[in-house]
């Protein structure tokens, strides 16, 4: 094999090291997605908005961009960065299976740092399994799937359906055009200070 | 005259546990309006199922506090029933690519009552229920 590799085929092993080690690294996935979302930022941007240490910001925007999913936009100081696009499909050997990374899924890890349910589910089925929770995700935000199918589907109980799902909504609509629907508990217009209701 | 809600799965996760402000807001929203959050028993079921990947939601603090309730089952003898089960069950089937039967018991509450806890049986019918 290796005397037909050639400087493709080596691109694409490395875009795939460099995006296996997000995926590895949730602080460097939730680095990745924040600037996916913000378009361009500064290491000082990276520091206020996410709470990371300056030695922490530097050295995680230093390795994103080594890792060449983060470019250097402006070179003037403070420096700009910006996320590159990222969309791989891993397919396995057999073409039986295949799952694609995209930034929707690399956000869904980066927030295993913050969010119990996504790190409580990976640690139980995996990044893969996430992955194929985040179609189930999609899925019922469209209103084609509830949780009882998709714990049908995946032999899970589905009150661990239904936690993952919740727990991905919010990836969803960051990075898919659905529309919202029905209600949130977000609009019970209940003032949180009158504390005798809560006795 | 206050109201009575049908509360599934997706409530009682989204709430949280009863130190988390949704939490609460519900439990304002339903003694404020003197409203009560009905379960079917499968619903029951799922929350409290014994899963150990994951935190069960404080369905059982709901029912102590008494603003949330258990139903009894549904008679399917009832035609009104029975006509309604048969109605979404072609609807699912009509916008499902999957077999009928099998998008009836994924998506709809099973009617089975082997082994239930204790905590999830009522014996109070849908229509009536609980009252302070």
């Amino acid at each position: 094999m290796a005397h037909t590799a050639n400087r493709a085929d080596g691109d694409i092993v490395q875009d795939f090291l460099s995006v296996a080690d997000l995926l590895e690294e949730p602080q460097l996935a939730q680095l990745y997605a924040y600037l996916a979302r913000e378009g361009e930022a500064t290491v000082q941007d990276v520091m206020d908005d996410l709470e990371f240490a300056q030695g922490t910001a530097y050295s995680y925007v230093n390795r994103l961009v080594d890792a060449g999913v983060v470019d250097v936009t402006d070179d003037e100081q403070p420096r700009q960065y910006a996320a590159r696009e990222i969309d791989l499909t891993v397919t396995t050997a057999a073409g039986d299976r295949e799952y694609t990374i995209t930034p929707a899924l690399i956000d869904a890890v980066g927030r295993r740092e913050t969010d119990a349910d996504i790190d409580t589910y990976i640690d139980r089925h995996g990044v893969a399994g996430l992955a194929t929770a985040l179609t189930y995700a999609v899925a019922r935000e469209r209103g084609e799937v509830t949780h009882r199918l998709m714990a049908e589907d995946l032999d899970i109980s589905p009150l661990a359906a239904e936690m993952i799902l919740q727990a991905l909504r919010p990836v969803v609509h960051e990075h898919y055009d659905i529309e919202e629907s029905g209600a949130g508990l977000d609009e019970l217009d209940i003032d949180d200070g009158d504390a005798a209701d809560d006795a | 005259m206050s109201a009575l809600h049908i509360a599934d799965t997706g409530l009682f996760v989204a709430m949280g546990q009863p130190s988390d402000s949704r939490y609460k807001a519900v439990r304002r929203f339903a003694r404020r309006n003197d409203d009560t959050f009905v379960l079917l028993e499968l619903v029951c079921e799922e929350l409290t199922v014994d899963d150990p990947d994951v935190e069960n939601p404080p369905v059982d603090a709901a029912i102590d506090e008494g603003w949330a309730t258990v139903a009894a089952p549904l008679e399917f003898s009832e035609p009104v029933v029975s006509r309604m089960m048969d109605g979404v069950q072609r609807y699912i089937a009509n916008g499902d690519d999957r077999p009928a039967d099998a998008a009836l018991a994924a998506s709809l509450p099973s009617i089975s009552v082997r082994g239930r806890r204790p905590r999830c049986t009522s014996t109070r019918p849908i229509s009536q229920p609980a009252r302070e």
